[in-house]
Order: C-alpha cells, then structure tokens, then sequence
C-alpha cells in the first residue's frame, strides 16, 4: 500500500555537522507486561541545529511520546536519543515547552508565569531575587514582541484565550532554551488568532534560533511555520514521509494563498491519508 | 444596597428567627413540659441565670478544639503532602487510611482515657483524630491532580520534586485545603464535646452531661444552642480565611 519509498534515515547535513537533535531505532512501550502499548517502533529523526521541524500525523500515534523522549521526561525501551551531542537518560534542561494548554499558574499574574521558569532552571535560580528587576524587564520585551505589553500585571483567569497561549508561550522563551518543544500549542485558537500567533512565533524564531519541535494537526501550520515536515504513520508511530519546505513558501502570509502552497500541503495529505489507512 | 441584596442578607436572620418561633409557639400551643422541651426563652434564661459555668465550658471546649485543629491542620498538610506527591505512597496508604477513617472516634475516646487519663488530653486527641482526615485527603487530593503537562514544563527545566511540590502543589492545593479546614473545624468541635462527654471533667460536653443527669433540661438546651453558636462561628472564620486567600480559585467571582 505504502508507495513512497522508505524516509531517508538522515537529513543531507550541511556543512556535516552532527544534528543537534537524533533519535535512531527508537521503540517505545507504555505500560508494562503484555498488555503494554507500542507507541513508537523503529523511530528515526534528526533535527538540525536551529532547524525548525513540524511533526504531523494521526491522532495517537506517538507525537507527544517523541517530544517526551526528546526532552528526556521518558527514556526509550531501546534505540538512542541524542540532544546537543549527548545521550538524554534524565530530563534535560535546555528545553523549553508549550502545550495545546496553556497550563498557566492562576494564582500568579502573567509576568510571574514567565518568570517561573527562571526561579527553577539553573544558574538563574541562585540569583533570582537579586536580579528580578532584570529578569522582569526581559520579560517586558517578550511580552512587547507578542503585544501583551498592557496584561502584565493581570491574571490568567482575566485573560482572553489567545492572551493565555501568548503567556504560556513566553514562558516558554524566557530562560533563552537551545531547544523548543511544542505540542499543539496553537490548536485550540481561533483561526485569526492562531494565524497571529504564527507571524509571532516565526518572529521569535528568526531573532532567536533555537531548534524548534513543533507538533500540529494542520498542514497549512506545519508548511507555514517549519523547515521541514515530518509525516508519521498510525502507532506504532514511524516516519512515512519527510519534505522539506521551500522558503518562499513561509516568507508571508500571502505566499499561504499560493498554488505552490498547495502544493506542498497536499503532497503531505497523501501521505496522511496513507498513514491512517495503513495501521501496521 | 438594593433591595435584593437586603433580602439576601436578612433571609439567614430570618429563617433562623422564624426556626425560633415556630419552637416558641408549638411550646405554649401544645403545652409542653419543660422538663421535656424547654422552650427558646427558657433556654436562654437559664443560660443567664448560668453563664459563668457555660462560658468556661465553652473556653475549654474551644480551647480543645482549636488546640486539636491545629494539631490535624500540621499533621494533615504534612501527610497529605507526602500522601499526594506520590503514587506509590497513595497506592501504599490509600486503604490504611480508608480503614483508618471508618472507625468511628467516639470508639477511641476509652482507649484515649486509658492511656492519657480523664481531662482535656483526650478531648483533644479526639478532636485531633475526626478533623486530620478530611484535611489530609484534600491536601493529597490537590497535590495529586496536578496537570501532567505543567509537571513536564517544570521537570523540564530541571526541577526537583520537592521544587515542584513547593512551587506548584502547595499553592495549588490551598483551595482545596480552606475547602476542608470549614468540615474540619465542625468535626475537631463535635469531637471535642464527645470526648468530654464521655471522658472529661470540664468543657460543653461535661456540663451538658451533668446538666441532664441532674434533670435541669432548660441548661441542656442553653448548653445546645452554644454548641450551634460557636460551631457557626468557626465555620464563619474558616469560611472568610478561604474567601481572604484564594481569590484566585473562584477567577473573582465566588459563586455559581
Ligand atoms: N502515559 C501513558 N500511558 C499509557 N499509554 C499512553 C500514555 N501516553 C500516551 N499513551 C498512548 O500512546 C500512544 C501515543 O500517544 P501520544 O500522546 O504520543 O499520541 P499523539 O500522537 O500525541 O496523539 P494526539 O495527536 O492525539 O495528541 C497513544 O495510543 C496513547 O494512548
Ligand atoms: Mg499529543
């Protein structure tokens, strides 16, 4: 059934770097004795430095488990996961995370959310009191790019749910990660909203530059936002299907209303079509 | 304040006045005894006529019982913690501690007696005893019900479970903890004047034990409505802490 030919195991590296993320003959499986669930098999990826990848696939086949195993909250059943050139056997700390929740503290207003990541990560947390005001202004800045400037000081009970996803996504960036992880952080927004946040993200990234994960259902977001897309099939989760981008395609909005857009979403529809039909 | 409002703030007033006269009345309608049911007037006459004894067994009820309160409060935040931080401390505790709640604690006030002897040690531990499970139960329960995802942000960033607990479970239990300090304080009340009802020579429970053992029922009653009193006030405290602390709970609103 599976037309396409097997996903090369390794990107072209440029300059022949090592990639800065690299899963190989991952398997993964939840729950022990018998019963346990396979939610990834022979799993490949790799992941450029400051490369900007975009995971798609069906429901459940094992993207969540992946930005798990890459950020070192989940160790694999066999197979290595390398970040920045090291084995990843505890949860790293160079990472940063977003979720489809925004998962903010209520208790806290939006500017101490974003600061909670630095009063826990190292070498920020022995200085945190000091240096607050530093940190805070910091913060100031972020949330000037993602226009939050005025909702500092509010909580996220009193804020809209785009404003929330901004928060959280702040939260995110401020500790400076190497590695960004994010799991639909923008699917539960409206259409205008999330296309917003979209022009904010891509900003953040072409200033920044970290290496980014992003996990999404939709194809326009994964074309839109990534360097390259990754399609996996139905669990156990494996890569089907790897294209890359062409950068015009991401340059604007408008280039989203291009043929060649099209183009580029429908070719990875096929492949997702193939995944759900071809549960291994 | 408008009219509505009015009516919001009189109705408690007024549902417990009407309570009050309804007794009143069905007293001197049907001609009851007041060896049998004294009625509201005479109960609160007698608790004139003895209010020296009935407000320094009412100190020393409340003094066992906030003493126990704060005794199960310590003792429940700390257990609960530990309880809800892990899952394999909650599967290892979980039926102890349901075994543990069943018994009932008046069942424990002789074995109380028998090792602390009569006065206010057992009133104390017994009240100790009804209020800490509720406290750690909640306690655990707030703690343990912390989104999967928020507990991947910050392990991600390298923190420690104690970090966690610190950061996140702690404050995020407190709504649940205020929610069962009102239950707790009614049930550490309740088990103080059992313990000096069966075990005690001093406080609510003593007198209103002694009162009926010597047929003065009007006192047993002033002695009732004491109880009722001070059980409302506690509950009133716990309830204006909850509101004082955890605004953030009820998003600023505060009622359904
Ligand atoms: N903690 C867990 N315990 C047991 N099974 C799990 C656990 N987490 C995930 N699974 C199972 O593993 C499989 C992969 O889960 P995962 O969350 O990675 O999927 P996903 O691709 O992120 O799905 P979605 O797109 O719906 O978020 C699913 O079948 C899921 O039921
Ligand atoms: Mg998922």
């Amino acid at each position: 059934m599976i037309n396409t030919p097997p996903p090369p195991r390794e990107e072209p590296v440029p300059g022949g770097q090592r990639p800065f993320v690299e899963l190989t003959n991952v398997s993964l499986t939840y729950g022990d004795f018998g019963e346990g669930l396979l939610a990834l098999q022979d799993f490949h990826l790799s992941v450029q430095q400051g490369e900007f990848t975009a995971l798609v696939g069906p429901s459940g086949c094992g993207k969540s488990t992946t930005l798990k195993l890459i950020s070192g909250l989940r160790q694999p059943d066999s197979g290595g996961v390398i970040v920045a050139g090291k084995e990843v056997s505890k949860p790293l700390k160079i990472v940063g995370m977003a979720f489809q929740n925004p998962t903010l503290l209520p208790w806290r207003t939006s500017l101490d959310n974003v600061l909670l990541p630095l009063e826990i990560v190292e070498p920020h947390r022995r200085s945190f009191r000091k240096e607050r005001a530093r940190h805070a202004e910091r913060a100031m800045a972020l949330f000037e790019k993602v226009g939050l400037k005025d909702v500092a000081d509010r909580f996220p009970w009193q804020l809209s749910g785009g404003m929330q996803q901004r928060v959280s996504l702040c939260r995110s960036l401020i500790h400076e990660p190497d590695l960004l992880l994010l799991d639909e952080p923008f699917g539960a927004l409206d259409a205008f909203t999330r296309e917003d946040l979209w022009d904010t993200m891509k900003a953040l990234w072409e200033e920044q530059r970290f290496t980014a994960v992003l996990i999404t259902h939709d194809l326009t977001e994964s074309v839109y936002m990534a360097e390259s897309v990754h399609v996996l099939s139905a669990r156990p989760g494996r890569i089907v299907h790897s294209q890359r981008i062409p950068p015009e395609l991401r340059r604007d909005r408008d280039a989203r209303f291009s043929p060649a857009f099209a183009d580029a979403v429908y070719q990875l529809r096929q492949h997702v079509g193939h995944a759900q039909e071809d549960p291994v | 304040m408008n009219r509505r409002k009015l009516r919001q703030a009189l109705s408690p007033w007024v549902t417990a006045f009407g309570f009050f006269a309804i007794w009143e009345v069905a007293c001197l309608a049907f001609d009851i005894p007041q060896s049998i049911l004294p009625s509201p007037i005479d109960s609160v006459r007698a608790g004139i006529e003895f209010w020296p004894v009935i407000l320094s067994a009412s100190m020393q009820t409340l003094y066992t019982t906030l003493v126990g309160f704060f005794l199960a409060l310590v003792v429940g935040v700390a257990l609960g913690a530990l309880v809800g931080s892990s899952q394999a401390m909650y599967r290892a505790t979980n039926p102890l501690l349901i075994g543990f709640n069943s018994v009932p604690k008046v069942a424990m006030v002789p074995v109380l007696v028998m090792w602390f002897g009569i006065g206010s040690v057992p009133a104390i531990l017994t009240a100790f005893l009804t209020a800490f499970f509720p406290i750690l139960a909640n306690v655990a329960t707030g703690i343990a019900t912390l989104e999967p995802e928020l507990a991947d942000v910050l392990r991600s960033l390298g923190a420690k479970r104690s970090v966690i607990l610190r950061k996140v479970g702690l404050p995020r239990a407190l709504p649940y903890l205020f929610a069962s300090l009102k239950v707790a304080i009614s049930l550490a009340f309740v088990g103080s004047v059992i313990a000096e009802m069966v075990a005690s020579d001093g406080g609510i429970g003593y007198l209103l034990l002694t009162a009926s053992s010597s047929f003065r029922v009007p006192l047993v009653f002033a002695a009732l409505l004491v109880v009722g009193v001070l059980g409302i006030l506690m509950y009133l405290i716990a309830d204006l802490i909850e509101r004082r602390s955890t605004r953030w709970a009820t998003r600023g609103g505060g009622s359904l």
